[in-house]
């Protein structure tokens, strides 16, 4: 009994709408409007007679799916409702919908709101089974435009096929058994075949056919794993089934164990000569050059590092807080919005699996350019304007619903992303000390919370191990694996198990608790029970709908679902709280204390695994990386460096910079994320008079009666690591830091997060480019006094395009975030600039370091002296800096990072409605003299240098305070609307209106 | 004399998330605060009841996810659920305030007669601070409250108005020099009659979209980096205390 509900709109209110606008485009002359209704089938029970669900229908429409004030519906039963609709508008219409199986969370609620209604009795309302939300899209398009035209448009503009599912009637025609063939498999995605367990024959096979059998199941294993496998099997003397192949698979995936960077690599370091200088053993990346430089550090106030779901720190003497970042890069190339969506979902189990309520997120994206020509975009890769748009409200989407404020990020656009785009998201937690519980015991319930399981999600951890393009999309596609890999979200969901979670943490309910993630529950329970044993019954796990095989109920990494260990006498009162939070709880299992991860299917074994093979049987990698830096150009002088040009030059050159999207306000951005939520965000991403100039990094004040605040800043900057990724790491590690410092933090309890995003290590020179850039982690860590305590890295960023063959790698890409903890937020600065008359100071030295900046790449180049960290200096600088703030001495203090000191001058200026004046003879400088010209100083970005205004009273104070560092009076706040900046000859090199350069930063992502 | 403290019910459900800095705010106001899922207040896990407060906050969020429409799921439930002792608690007089997402589930309860809350006419969520200027409201919230700034963030705050209207418009978005007829994005949201707070005839019932519990302390201003900080309070709490002192004083 199939029924539908239509909305209509009483009277059409002007609302900006994007797709119109794309209509528009796309139909050209032929296009007069669009408009998109909410439609909503309804399957009530098979025994209900017609006249009760059309009653039905109409109050739930008139209570419930419609808006009284502004809104009308009609309706009835589908075939009969198409029919009438198709044969009465000539429009042409497109019903969308998501894919049988893909979270429905507007349908569900419609069914959760109709069974509310019923049970109040006030209605006699029959039982309805389903509801689905679909989109219902008018288009009125001159006659004769082609329906195939029509589908095309859907699926470039109202559907991502991956997903979602459409249906067109062209103006006019008849409804076919296309809408009956639609709206039942809306309703009919349960497969009612019975479960199998299949045993996969490789004991005796040949190597090849193990590489086959990995390849064909999408496990991601190379020969030495398949034969490791294989070797544990011959002991065992029989064949795996798939549920313990898959475990082993996604155990195993680059995804959840890092086989990377637990390699032994052998590096060689060349000279651009191709002479071999150096020849080293790494014994593991991570182990030897992240870690051990924190354990070397010693630093009591981290409470852990590397071994939960996040990295804590201690903050004050009764909360911790912690810090995750993760990627979601592969799902987010194909369906944005559902894998930027899923990916901050993901980040935040993170920090709930560490007992933390999640107080503020960030997220720094890299896509191609927005103005990429059509023709430039490979087949299967989605235009870089529409994975912006999706991923930004994917973002939008989950940070809001859950109520985390997102207050620090980045967007960077360039072309090496364009087919794979990087989507990092992290979230930052605050918990009370010591009720993070890691301590099950044998006879602990293995509980699953959360969101049902499903087949979405599936082989998501193996998945990130291989290149997109080619070979995955096309496996993935010939088994429906494409599409399950990604996934949407429902934020509600994941925020009623937060509510639940930090009760019973608060009540000391569970033992331990883990993140359903990569590898679904096969990851987290065997991880959990990696010491105990577990015996898990999978036909327990609660389903979205019948037909998973055990496999697929094993590593289904469907969302929002946590796993904890719950002590028996614990359970009832457990359940209970699950109850009135309205979330799903279900028993699978418990700790044995034998060893093995047993799993059963309606109490016959499916799965039996020894523990120790499962998590230390995976032979180590034996990795070779080799690193040759490119040759310079010609030793003669950069042409972009010639000095002596007139002014007009630089203000075109300060525009094009303020002007690049890298740079540009993100503004557009900032604002659709609720930056403020929780009410204790108290420095914001915007700040400055008009609310609107680039902060530094933001400030949390987490506790309502503590001054005590959290600082949360990052760096990143992949333009450095096309000429040396050492360089680029230390320059990333310093932006991070100045930020953090530029607003008040210092470095006495500060910790990095490292994300590192690169293109296949099985090419020894990309191996090479990675080693390189943790190298640097490793030596500025231990210079700054630093330690790491989270990171994650995400290999394999590489697209083959299908139709030339060429394989494209990301450029070498790491994160570096920071937090650190701010004893009183009272001394925190902003950058904005403050008053008139007020003193501008230049700490630092400037060097002609202009490769990679932006300066080079608005003069065609790249090359250059790579900027590079000088630690001690770095050090004084930072600790001097924050000694003037805490002195109360600073007005305000921006970092120069990308285009140097102009850009750093002019963001203060507009940010502070305030005009500056500043001399570079004045700029302390160090290095050629030849190089020494109005450019490289205006435009170098040597790292580790700040823009300081402080009041004239506070001169010497200040310059005391400053005492061991370079620094320099460089100029002063004007009142005026006016950036003037006199050159090393003394003549005027560039003046400009102050709104001028405002308005060249702010125009370029405002329609976005 | 030692008063007694005048106790407040912040009510929360899934997808509710501004509910811990309201109760901040509340209690900074002096009150005594619960925070209580709806299904300790109606169902068969009950065990609290509506009347036993002076002071109902229902705080912003995404109730429900928002599915079918801003607050509407929680709407639902207020009506099908908790129908009863809620007008009970109107009709007694009591304060009710209803902030972003609760205001737009007070709204879609019929609370305000026929008025509604529609997607913003940016097509865009906003999160910014606004000006708004008190219209000469009766409403017990807004006393002492000529201007004031606060922040909004919502995606559905567009109020529209229907034919039979049982509220007043209590705070309207202005410009910085008060010009009530400012747009966008002074406007944040495309509102009727700039209309930033509507309040329930009586005065006792208000519902806004900005949120004055984001502005309980001068840090959480945004400018506060450039101010010379004099009160450690932010405006805001004024909506608290004054709803605080009202139910200490008529109640």
């Amino acid at each position: 009994m199939l029924y539908c509900v239509e909305l209509l709109p009483q009277e059409i209110l002007t609302t900006a709408s994007r797709l119109e606008a794309e209509a528009a485009v796309y139909f050209g002359e032929s296009f007069s409007s669009l408009q998109q209704h909410s439609v909503y089938l309804l399957q009530f029970e098979p025994a209900t007679p017609s006249e009760q669900a059309e009653k039905a229908s109409i109050l739930a429409a008139q209570y419930l799916l419609a808006d009284p004030v502004a809104q009308t519906f009609r309706g009835g039963p589908v075939d009969k409702f198409f029919n009438t609709l198709v044969s009465d508008t000539a429009p042409a219409l497109i019903l969308a919908a998501n894919r049988p199986g893909v979270t429905d969370a507007e349908g569900e609620s419609a069914l959760q709101g109709y069974q509310v209604m019923a049970a109040s009795g006030e209605f006699e309302l029959p039982g309805l089974q389903m509801v689905r939300a679909a989109a219902l899209y008018y288009l009125e398009l001159a006659p004769g435009t082609p329906p195939e035209k029509l589908a095309d448009f859907a699926r470039l503009y109202l559907i991502n096929d991956l997903v979602q599912d459409c249906l067109v009637f062209g103006p006019g025609q008849a409804v076919a058994g296309g809408l009956i063939n639609f709206t039942e498999s809306q309703f009919n995605f349960s497969q009612s075949k019975p479960p199998t367990v299949k045993t996969v024959a490789l004991r005796e096979t040949s190597e090849a056919n193990l590489e086959k059998i990995s390849r064909e199941g999408l496990l991601a294993l190379n020969l030495a794993e398949m034969q490791a496998i294989q070797a544990y099997y011959r002991d065992e003397q029989r064949d795996p089934t798939d549920v313990e192949l898959e475990s082993l698979a996604q155990t195993w995936s680059e995804h959840c164990v890092h086989k990377t960077f637990k390699a032994k690599i052998a590096y060689t370091e060349y000279d651009v000569n191709g002479q071999v200088v150096k020849v080293s053993q790494i014994d593991g990346l991570f182990k030897s050059l992240i870690a051990d430089p924190t354990y070397q550090l010693k630093k009591d106030w981290i409470v852990s590092a590397f071994v939960d779901n996040a990295g804590i720190i201690s903050f004050d003497k009764d909360y911790d807080v912690s810090f995750k970042v993760e990627t979601h890069n592969h799902p987010s190339a194909l369906e944005p919005f559902g894998g930027a969506n899923t990916g901050l979902g993901g980040v935040i189990r993170d920090v709930m699996a560490v007992s933390a309520k999640p107080i503020a997120a960030t997220d720094v994206f890299c896509f191609g350019e927005l103005d990429t020509p059509e023709e430039k975009i490979p087949a299967d890769v989605l235009p870089p304007t529409r994975v912006f748009q999706g991923v930004v409200d994917g973002v939008r989407d989950y940070g809001n619903k859950m109520g985390i404020p997102t207050v620090n990020g980045a967007i960077l656009f360039d072309r090496g992303y364009l087919a794979n785009p990087l989507v990092f998201c992290g979230t930052v937690g605050l918990s009370p000390k010591g009720k993070h519980p890691r301590n099950q015991q044998i006879g602990d319930r293995i509980i699953v919370i959360g969101g049902r399981t499903g087949r979405d999600g599936i082989h998501g951890a193996t998945f990130s191990s291989i290149e997109l393009g080619g070979d995955s999309q096309a496996a993935g596609s010939n088994t429906g694996q494409a599409a399950s890999v990604v996934q949407i979200g429902n934020p509600i969901e994941e925020k009623k198990t937060l509510d639940l979670m930090l009760k019973a943490r608060d009540r000391g309910l569970y033992s331990a608790v883990t993140d359903c993630g990569a590898g679904g529950l096969s990851s987290a329970v065997g991880e959990m029970g990696a010491d105990l044993g577990v015996r898990v019954e999978l036909a327990h796990v609660p389903l979205k709908y019948a037909g998973l095989e055990p496999w697929e109920i094993w590593v289904s990494e469907a969302q929002e679902r946590m796993v904890l260990a719950v002590p028996p006498a614990n359970l009832a009162e457990f359940q209970d709280l699950c109850h009135l939070e309205g979330v799903e709880a279900t028993d699978l299992g418990e700790f044995t204390g034998d060893g093995w991860l047993t799993l059963l299917y309606n109490d016959q074994t499916v799965g039996r695994l020894k523990m120790e093979f499962l998590h230390h049987g995976l032979p180590r990698r034996h990795m070779e990386a080799r690193w040759q830096p490119t040759a310079p150009r010609s030793v003669a002088r950069r042409p972009y460096l010639e000095d002596n040009r007139p002014y007009q030059g630089y203000v075109a050159d300060l525009k094009n910079i303020l002007a690049d999207p890298n740079v540009a306000s993100k503004e557009a951005v900032i604002r659709v994320y609720d930056h403020e939520v929780q009410g204790a965000t108290i420095m914001k991403p915007l700040v400055g008079v008009n609310n609107d100039g680039p902060g530094d990094a933001a400030i949390i004040k987490p506790l309502a009666d503590s001054n005590r605040g959290l600082v949360i800043s990052n760096g990143i900057n992949p333009r450095y690591g096309l000429l040396d990724p050492y360089h680029m790491a230390a320059c990333v590690i310093d932006e991070a830091i100045r930020n953090a410092v530029a607003v008040g933090a210092s470095l006495d309890r500060m910790a990095l997060l490292d994300n590192f995003c690169w293109g296949n290590p099985a090419v020894p020179e990309r191996l090479g480019e990675l080693t390189r850039a943790v190298l640097a982690c490793k030596d500025y860590a231990l210079a700054f006094g630093l330690p790491f305590i989270s990171g994650k890295d995400s290999l394999n960023n590489e697209f083959r395009d299908m139709s030339t063959g060429n394989r494209v790698a990301i450029p070498g890409t790491l994160l570096i975030s920071a937090f650190a903890v701010l004893e009183d937020i009272t001394k925190a600065v902003s950058m904005d600039l403050k008053e008139a008359g007020n003193l501008l100071y230049l700490i630092g030295k400037t060097k002609p370091e202009l490769g990679g900046s932006y300066y080079a790449k608005y003069h065609g180049q790249v090359e250059g002296e790579v900027p590079r960290v000088e630690a001690g200096p770095a050090l004084r600088t930072f600790r001097a800096i924050h000694q003037a703030m805490q002195a109360g001495l600073v007005r305000s203090c921006h970092d120069l990072s990308e285009g140097g000191l102009a850009v750093a001058a002019a963001e203060m200026a507009f940010s502070g409605g305030l005009g500056v004046r500043f001399d570079l003879t004045h700029v302390a400088y160090s290095g050629p003299k030849n190089d020494r010209t109005n450019a490289s100083i205006l435009f170098s970005e040597t790292p580790s240098r700040f823009l300081v205004e402080i009041e004239p009273e506070q001169k010497a104070a200040f310059e005391k305070a400053l005492r061991g560092t370079t620094f320099a009076q460089i100029g002063q706040v004007l009142p005026e609307n006016e950036f003037t900046v006199t050159g090393l000859t003394t003549a005027t090199v560039l003046r400009v209106k102050v709104s001028e350069l405002k308005k060249a930063w702010q125009t370029p992502l405002v329609e976005l | 004399m030692q008063q007694k403290k005048v106790r407040v019910l912040v009510l929360r459900a899934a997808g509710i998330n501004c509910d811990a800095e309201m109760v901040t705010a509340w209690e900074k106001a002096g009150a005594e605060v619960d925070l209580k899922h709806i299904n300790e207040i109606a169902g068969p896990q009950a065990n609290t009841r509506l009347d036993s407060y002076s002071i109902l906050g229902v705080p912003g969020g995404f109730a429900y996810g928002d599915n079918l429409g801003a607050g509407k799921l929680l709407a639902n439930e207020l009506n099908f659920r908790l129908k009863e002792p809620l007008s009970r608690f109107i009709e007694a007089g009591k304060p009710v305030l209803g902030v972003c997402n609760g205001f737009q589930v007070l709204a879609k309860a019929g609370l305000f007669g026929d008025m509604t809350l529609l997607p913003n006419q940016s097509g865009k969520f906003e999160c910014r601070w606004v000006n708004m200027q008190n219209t000469g409201s009766n409403s017990i919230f807004l006393r002492g409250i000529e201007q004031i700034y606060l922040p909004v963030a919502h995606g559905e705050g567009r109020v529209k108005f229907g034919k039979a209207v049982r509220a007043e418009v209590a705070l309207k978005y202005c410009d910085s020099e008060g010009d009530t007829e400012a747009t966008y994005p002074w406007n944040p949201n495309g509102s009727a009659s700039n209309t930033g707070a509507v309040s329930s005839p009586g005065g006792t019932v208000l519902g806004l979209m900005p949120h004055p519990e984001r502005f309980v302390s001068a840090w959480q201003h945004p400018q506060w980096t450039r101010q010379k900080i004099m009160a450690v309070e932010g405006a805001g709490l004024q909506f608290f205390k004054n709803a605080v002192d009202y139910a200490g004083r008529e109640l």
